[in-house]
């Protein structure tokens, strides 16, 4: 993974300025994860979040008796994370690398404190975040309409 | 309206031909896959998307898409799954029982219109049966597609179809091939999520592709809009649909579908030419 190539092919700084995505990785990391490995608890504190660059991470949910169910998979160009943009900054799910992973990770904090000075980075972010958002809240309807099930929906 | 039987089908088209099933593959929990040999001179030629007319005596005719490869000669398969009296009757069959059979009838996916072009496949649910041939048929003419691509979406990874196939189409170089579910556990190598959302692992060039699409019609119109937003030109994304076939030949009517006699001018379909349609409650 080239962190560079993965951050500015990241609809996160598409037409972003250069001193937000100078910022941007200027605060970024590279995260590994072995297949398995979490990236983080359910309902623990949601201090950053991450940009897929290689492989694909899982949320998941832990279920009595049997193994965590799988709720949606994010793969290569994807963000991980939403709960570090608004309180209580906790994850609602679980999230785990299914595949040898690297991402780029941000600090929550730092990113929403430049947020606040910085209108033109927030509205990337705040921007980019509820458009996935939206594309997650889209499928998941769709699947709700259980459409390979057994009745016509 | 008018409509003429087509040459190929001058023959006696109402006429079951005695078919005998010599093998079954229990696919998943309600989905059983059959291969089927003639008992007559009747030899089934078909092109991939067509259907067949299925007959268990004594209990009633279902349209049913064939399944299986297009180049293998007296060797009809069918992928059926239990959802009413008739397909739980012929997912109950065994070898040795003998079934009518009529066809193939219907339209047939354009793959000679893909020399040259990026041919991705979309299917969802039990609607990789009709693009299967259509699948073996593109891999026969790899060299003549661009890219060949193939997403699946399924409701858990026991209700997969073909699970050979699916194994030997993600180990192949000639194909991409991706698979999700709606619903799995940890333990799952697949994605979950909708199967629109593996688009953007697949490679293709939108102006040059060509699409067919095939599994529950919300499925199919949400990837139609999906490959549009792509710039997949709605005339190059081609969709099956499922209506009430029964006679086969357009004479009975029980498909009609706006104009058209589904039996005859469909299954397969342009998506421009039926999209409105398909916003139109209880067509």
């Amino acid at each position: 993974m080239n962190p560079e190539d993965t951050l500015r092919s990241s609809p996160l700084v598409r037409g972003l300025n250069a001193d937000s995505i100078a910022f941007l990785e200027s605060v970024a990391a590279v995260a590994e994860f072995g297949a398995g490995q979490l990236l983080f608890e359910e309902d623990s504190a949601a201090e950053s979040f991450y940009l897929v660059g290689e492989g694909r991470v899982g949320l998941e949910a832990l279920v009595p008796a049997g193994p965590a169910v799988l709720v949606e998979t994010i793969g290569p160009g994807a963000l991980v994370g939403v709960s570090w943009l608004f309180p209580p900054f906790r994850w609602s799910w679980a999230a785990r690398a299914l595949a040898p992973t690297k991402a780029l990770v941000f600090p929550g904090e730092a990113v929403r404190r430049r947020c606040d000075a910085d209108a033109d980075l927030a509205l990337h972010v705040y921007r980019t975040v509820a458009e996935e958002a939206v594309r997650r809240l889209h499928s998941t309807r769709i699947r709700l309409l259980d459409l390979y099930g057994d009745r016509r929906p | 309206m008018t409509q003429t039987i087509a040459p190929e089908q001058s023959w006696a088209p109402m006429l079951p031909h005695p078919y005998r099933v010599v093998g079954t593959v229990v696919e998943t929990q309600d989905t059983v896959t059959l291969l089927f040999e003639s008992l007559s001179d009747h030899q089934l030629r078909f092109r991939p998307g067509q259907f067949t007319m299925l007959y268990v005596y004594g209990v009633g005719e279902v349209p049913i898409s064939i399944a299986g490869n297009p180049h293998l000669g007296g060797q009809l398969v069918h992928t059926v799954r239990a959802v009413g009296a008739v397909t739980r009757a012929i997912c109950g069959l065994r070898p040795g029982d003998v079934v009518g059979i009529r066809g193939p009838f219907g339209t047939g996916w354009p793959i000679d219109q893909v020399a040259g072009r990026d041919l991705l496949i979309v299917a969802g649910g039990i609607g990789l049966a009709p693009l299967r041939p259509a699948v073996i048929e593109a891999l026969t003419q790899r060299e003549s597609i661009r890219q060949l691509s193939l997403l699946y979406g399924a409701r858990t990874p026991n209700d997969l179809l073909y699970k050979d196939d699916l194994i030997g189409w993600k180990a192949s170089p000639s194909i991409d091939f991706e698979v999700t579910v709606d619903r799995a556990h940890s333990d799952w190598w697949g994605d979950v999520g909708l199967v629109t959302n593996l688009l953007p692992r697949v490679r293709f060039q939108p102006d040059r592709t060509t699409a067919f699409v095939c599994g529950p019609e919300v499925m199919m119109r949400v990837v139609a809009r999906a490959l549009r937003t792509a710039g997949v030109h709605e005339d190059r994304v081609f969709v099956s649909l499922e209506r009430n076939m029964k006679c086969g030949i357009g004479m009975c009517g029980h498909c009609q579908y706006g104009s058209d006699l589904l039996c005859r001018t469909g299954p397969v379909a342009p998506y421009s030419a039926v999209a409105d349609r398909l916003k139109v409650d209880e067509l």
